[in-house]
């Protein structure tokens, strides 16, 4: 018979044993009434100690996280900014109408990736 | 930065169970809040010396339980030169009886066996995760966790045969 150490039965419990330790204690706790005695005491106070883990826990607040999402996103809407800035006086140097439309197409998509990966990041901080 | 935006989204996900953690220790949830703020922001200071090859809730609940321990000492001191008008804080409700006895007899235990029994149950803590968080070996934290165990169902009166 496969000797079982008492700390494997709690390490079975939680799930912690390899797959085929956990097997052989899964057989020795059905053939040993005594075994499966201390399994199920053991069980009975995880459920009592899980339910009282539960009862206690809460989501705090924490403002540094917070503010830390709000900031990582400025720096996209300032470059934002300075691309179309950039670009619009740039155009105004080159003077030429179909280049113009062309860059001004391309910051305009720039703009739009931007933001939709911004309204992105807002809504996965919201989870 | 990236370093940075990896340990917000590592870190979020704890964050449910570390107020439960602080809370436990504390009993307090407004100084359960300040003290995962605490390790909130110190984790983020020391997150460049973090080896991704460790478990992250291990590493920042260590970070966590220290900042828990000041909070308890800076509590003690300040109970010895009491103000008036100053009380030491209440816990926050009364509790329900089966988790007031439950917290009794928790708190009678030696501070090792009730700082891993409260690490598995309020943090949620693997084995991986709590012998780095407690700095000890895989084997320590399976005897240690039984052991716990077994104490804890003494105090409350039961038996683990």
């Amino acid at each position: 018979m496969t000797m079982i150490r008492p700390e494997e039965l709690s390490a079975y419990l939680d799930g912690e044993l390899d797959p085929g330790r956990a097997a052989e204690v899964a057989r020795a706790i059905a053939a040993d009434p005594r075994l499966s005695e201390s399994f199920r005491a053991i069980g009975k106070l995880d459920d009592r100690c899980a339910a009282a883990a539960e009862a206690a826990a809460f989501l705090p607040d924490v403002p540094a996280l917070s503010r830390r999402s709000q900031r990582s996103r400025l720096p996209q809407w300032a470059l934002a900014g300075a691309a179309l800035l950039a670009l619009r006086g740039g155009v105004r140097l080159i003077d030429t109408v179909s280049l113009a439309y062309g860059l001004q197409a391309i910051a305009l998509l720039i703009v739009l990736a931007l933001v939709l990966r911004s309204v992105g990041d807002g809504a996965s901080a919201m989870d | 930065m990236a370093e940075a935006d990896s340990y917000e989204r590592a870190l979020r996900p704890l964050l449910r169970q570390a107020g439960g953690y602080a809370r436990g220790i504390l009993q307090s949830r407004a100084d359960a809040e300040d003290a995962v703020q605490q390790a909130a922001l110190k984790g983020l200071e020391r997150i460049a010396q973090y080896d991704d090859a460790r478990p992250f809730a291990g590493w920042w609940f260590a970070i966590l339980r220290n900042c828990c321990i000041d909070m308890l000492r800076r509590r003690a001191r300040a109970a010895t030169v009491p103000l008036d008008g100053h009380d030491p804080p209440a816990p926050d409700q009364p509790e329900p009886f089966d988790l007031a006895q439950l917290e009794a007899a928790l708190a009678s235990l030696p501070p090792t066996q009730q700082e891993i029994v409260r690490l598995r149950y309020h943090g949620g803590l693997a084995y991986a995760d709590l012998a780095e968080a407690l700095a000890i070996p895989r084997g320590t934290v399976m005897s240690r966790l039984h052991n716990a165990r077994k104490a804890l169902a003494r105090a409350l009166g039961e038996e683990i045969p």
